[in-house]
């Protein structure tokens, strides 16, 4: 197994939405930012405006969550505008105003590996995030990500030589391959009575990349994102037991990569 | 070397008490080597379940100080010791080293009630005491290390029974381990032999033939006893009358091996016992106390009537049969089967059943919950690998549906051991059951009555001690108080032997269903169920050849106790009535066969209240998972006996200093078990059990055992001929 070299990057962000696509009245977010997420903020700190394949592994942790007021407009195709309505008035079209509930995590912090496929963008991907060309955010627009920490590590699949953890209250995303492969263990609760000690979590479909596909016709497109997802378990009770092999970094921060 | 104390009182070492347990390991060794348990392992499991001991904390607890609250429980710090590298060398695989790690950590039921730091920090202070541990039977296998691969084990991991079969496989594994490694330690703490070896059975039956052959040349076993014999290595499943000789042939079934004798009714259970242990006629007649055993709530109390007959203290007997060590135990189903509901520590039981058979009589008198417990319970003992039989006089063909619907796999014999003898002729007489009718029997007749519900049985004994004398007619039914129930008892034995001439009438209620050894002339019955019905039939020529027209008269006009008021299915009892129009004149016992196939099949019985109930149960014991439950709950649960253990008032009045006597024996520190265990079974001579609706609506006095104990004092009337009477008449509404 060579070594890869990985950008660890640590953020903290305060009050922040990822969110769960399908949740409207109520905008639910994940626990953590999804993979897609993850990749269109490096994306947009490097400046790229094609895709450049990245592994990424996700943990992290939040302090709580609440529930929050934002103002919310609704389109609707064609809806002409109508003084009599709580509207607002965009040419001749009518957009609605009103407000809905946000969940929001609170005081969070993410310890993100990115692994570009091309090892020579990692100095580029490192160099964006060290010098940021505008204020990055993660999630929302408005949720700015403090960078606390941007450094070049190598991550190799090692033997461990004592059970590795994660740090404390931290979650990850673990892609399922690791724990059908059993290369991972659950620490079952103390006074646990669900009656099996894997499978302690919470399963998630992560949007990851997509494909444009063209579901109209050569001469009139419509182009669809056609994503892909990843299956995780979003957990906070994984070990990594001694004698069997794992990637981690240089540090020791384990590392949740979906590659053999 | 240092000295590490295992217990106090009397004072033993570790590696004393872990000599005794490797003593107990070889004997189960020697009588049971077929148990499908790794050896090796429970061996090791003996070995290091104790060394966890060694800590300061426990050490100083055990030397008479104080429990240190920082003290973590020693099964979960006698982990430390387990070699999992060598064992890894030896080619064990991760689940199989799971399965002892756990199996050591688990062997006491506790609770984690510290965290994975302070349980860490504990495991690294015995180092210390380690090096200055010695214990030469260890040899290559002692091994200390503070923390273990997370695949191996982890603290609050446990093993469960899991969807898959692998799984099961493994947690099979576990509950052999863990309860043979509880049984073994339980043993040797109690200073008992884990088991006692069966190899007398079979001669002892041999001897019973030889015995028969000297004063009949002819002798021989009975076709079902032959039977019996010849399927001793299968499950099966044979119908046979009474009469036929069953307890025989049961323990020809069972042979030589391990086996629990499940019946319905404590009654029953002590006839059969005092029948095995007869000194002149019973199969078993010496060293009785180190061959059967009797195991239901009231063990203690039999065994104090049969002391004299015994070479051993009972107390020592006592704790063999409650530990299971006894090679025949002859028990009610409940003592065995709450394991079905899988609670923290039900693992002996199961392990015990694994290498056992169960003989398992008179099924049909279980309720639906006791036949769910049934059901699931035989299809884990089949996955462990123990044997069963059910013998059984009626079998409702819903029995071997649900067994084969539960995986049960089993032989149902080809023929049902039937006599073609007729011994009754039924008249089903188109009213409620009432004196007058009953009036014109009464000659030189003994006749038994038996009513569905206490009510109607106590109306019925008034009128019939206003035609007659109080002396010729009399009453029995469950609200007796105990001493009162076993007069009647032998009473009622007096007068339904076979022999007896007295003309008499008894009112009864179904207590005298089963079990009871009697021989009236006529009965006259409501109709209950087609089941019961038979069931007191039995109790009306037992044994004899029908000689007169008519010898049962079945009511089945307005009887009591049906659904929605009493406790007989409504469909059941419908389908019963419409069975018994048709039904004039003699019955011979394939016709009684065929009629309960008929009441009481899948199909007949699909969407009855009593099919729902039985599934619907099987279903909710299977919903548990494994562990979910703990040991005080399950109890609960299981029981679910509806009624308390009450004095009635006026008995108390009038045994007032010999009740406070006996309180005063239970209550005193530092008398032995046995004299209290006596004042006990004196004590309930008093009690009856107070049905739960008839308890909520009347009142109560309480005197204090003490904290968790208290004798209650019901508030009713109470007359030795008619039992308990509840205050208020108006709310009576009796079904037992």
């Amino acid at each position: 197994m060579h070594i890869m070299k990985a950008i660890r990057i640590k953020l903290w962000q305060d009050l922040v939405n990822y969110k769960k696509p399908t949740s409207f009245q109520l905008k639910e977010t994940y626990p953590l930012p999804p993979y897609s997420t993850v990749i269109g903020m490096v994306h947009t700190m490097c400046g790229f405006t094609s895709y450049h394949p990245m592994e990424i592994s996700i943990q992290g942790k939040y302090f709580s969550k609440v529930n929050d007021l934002y103002t919310r407009y609704e389109f609707k195709n064609g809806m002409t505008y109508d003084d009599k309505r709580h509207q607002l008035k965009v040419g001749d079209y009518g957009v609605g105003r009103g407000i809905a509930t946000a969940e929001l995590l609170v005081d969070v912090e993410l310890l993100l590996h990115v692994i570009p496929e091309d090892q020579d963008l990692v100095e580029t991907i490192a160099e964006a995030f060290q010098t940021p060309v505008e204020y990055p955010s993660l999630g929302r627009r408005e949720d700015i990500a403090t960078i606390e920490e941007v450094k070049v590590v190598s991550v190799e699949k090692i033997t461990a030589e004592e059970d590795l953890k994660l740090d404390q209250n931290y979650g990850a995303y673990v892609p399922i391959s690791l724990i059908e492969n059993e290369e991972v263990y659950f620490r079952p609760h103390a006074q646990s009575n669900v009656g099996r000690n894997d499978m302690l979590g919470t399963r998630y479909l992560l949007t990851d990349t997509y494909e444009l596909i063209n579901r109209g016709t050569a001469k009139a497109p419509k182009m669809f994102r056609n994503w892909l997802k990843k299956d995780v378990f979003y957990t906070t009770s994984i070990i990594i037991s001694e004698e069997d092999k794992f990637f981690v970094d240089e540090d020791e921060k384990l590392v949740f990569l979906d590659i053999k | 070397m240092n000295h590490y104390l295992a217990k106090s009182k009397p004072e033993e070492t570790i590696q004393e008490h872990t000599d005794n347990l490797l003593r107990n390991y070889d004997l189960l060794q020697k009588y049971y080597p077929e148990i499908p348990v790794n050896w090796h392992f429970l061996k090791l499991a003996c070995l290091i379940h104790d060394l966890g001991k060694m800590n300061l904390y426990f050490q100083e607890k055990v030397s008479g100080g104080k429990r240190n609250k920082k003290e973590i429980p020693h099964n979960y710090l006698s982990v430390a010791f387990v070699p999992y590298k060598k064992l890894k060398e030896e080619g064990y695989t991760k689940e199989e080293i799971q399965v002892l790690f756990q199996a050591i950590a688990r062997h006491h039921e506790r609770k984690i009630g510290f965290t994975e730091d302070e349980w860490s920090l504990e495991m690294k202070k015995l180092e210390q005491e380690w090096q200055g541990f010695t214990y030469d039977k260890l040899g290559e296998y002692r091994a200390y290390r503070s923390h273990f691969p997370a695949k191996y084990y982890q603290v609050t991991a446990q093993i469960f029974e899991g969807k898959t079969d692998q799984s099961m496989e493994i947690f099979i594994h576990y509950v052999l381990l863990k309860g043979l490694l509880n049984r073994i330690d339980f043993a040797a703490s109690a200073d008992i032999d884990v088991e006692k070896p069966n190899d007398f059975l079979e001669t002892a039956m041999a001897e019973q033939m030889t015995a028969f052959r000297a004063k009949n040349p002819d002798a021989d076993w009975k076709p079902l006893q032959k039977y019996m014999q010849a399927h001793q290595d299968e499950n099966v499943i044979v119908v046979a009358e009474t009469g036929m000789g069953k307890t025989e042939a049961g323990l020809l079934w069972l042979g030589n091996h391990k086996g629990f004798f499940t019946l319905p009714l404590r009654t029953a259970i002590n006839a059969i016992y005092s029948r095995l242990i007869d000194s002149e006629t019973g199969i078993i007649k010496e060293s009785q106390t180190d061959r059967v055993g009797l195991l239901h709530s009231e063990t203690y109390g039999q065994y104090l009537t049969h002391e004299s007959d015994f070479d051993m203290d009972i107390e020592d007997y006592y704790t063999k049969t409650r530990q299971m060590s006894l090679p025949i135990t002859v028990c009610t189903l409940d003592q065995l089967f709450d394991f079905v509901f899988r609670y923290a520590g039900f693992e002996p039981k199961l392990a015990t059943l694994s290498y056992s058979k169960v003989i398992i009589d008179e099924v049909q008198m279980y309720s639906p919950d006791l036949l769910a417990y049934l059901i699931v319970g035989l299809s884990y003992i089949q996955k462990v690998g123990g044997k069963f039989t059910i013998l059984t006089a009626t079998l409702p063909g819903i029995i071997p549906d649900l067994l084969a619907e539960n995986d049960v796999i089993f032989t149902r014999a080809e023929e049902d051991f039937i006599s073609d003898r007729i011994r009754h002729s039924i008249e089903v007489v188109h009213e409620p059951i009432n004196s007058k009718f009953i009036q014109e029997f009464y000659e030189d007749n003994r006749i038994l009555i038996i009513c569905n519900t206490v009510r109607v049985a106590k109306e019925l004994y008034k009128e019939l001690v206003d035609m007659y004398d109080a002396a010729e007619v009399h009453l029995l039914h469950s609200q007796f108080i105990k001493r009162d129930r076993s007069a009647k008892e032998d009473a009622i034995l007096a007068d339904g032997h076979k022999d007896s001439k007295r003309p008499c009438i008894w009112v009864a209620t179904q207590v005298v269903e089963a079990s009871l050894d009697i021989d009236f002339d006529i009965l006259f019955t409501e109709l209950s169920d087609l089941n019961g019905l038979f069931q007191r039939m039995g109790r009306c020529y037992r044994n004899r050849k029908l000689d007169v027209a008519t010898n049962v008269y079945v009511f089945d006009e307005e009887c009591s106790g049906v659904e929605p008021r009493g406790f007989i299915d409504k469909q059941i009892h419908e389908n019963s009535k419409m069975m018994l129009q048709s039904c004039h004149g003699p019955v011979s016992e394939s016709e009684k066969l065929t009629m309960i196939n008929q009441v009481y099949s899948t199909e007949a019985l699909k969407g009855s209240h009593y099919y729902e109930e039985v599934t619907g149960m099987i279903q909710y014991v299977k919903s548990f998972d494994t562990y979910e439950l703990d040991k005080n709950e399950v109890r609960k649960r299981f029981r679910n006996i509806n009624s308390v253990a009450a004095i009635p008032k006026p008995i108390h009045a009038e045994n007032k200093e010999e009740i406070a006597g006996h309180i005063e024996i239970i209550k005193t520190k530092g008398i032995e078990r046995k004299a209290k265990m006596k004042a006990r079974t004196m004590l309930s001579a008093y009690m009856l059990d107070v049905p739960g609706y008839i308890y909520e609506k009347g009142s109560a006095e309480f005197i204090k055992i003490n904290d968790y104990e208290k004798v209650i004092i019901f508030d009713c009337d109470y007359d030795e001929g008619i039992g308990l009477t509840p205050k208020d008449k108006e709310k009576e509404n009796l079904f037992f």
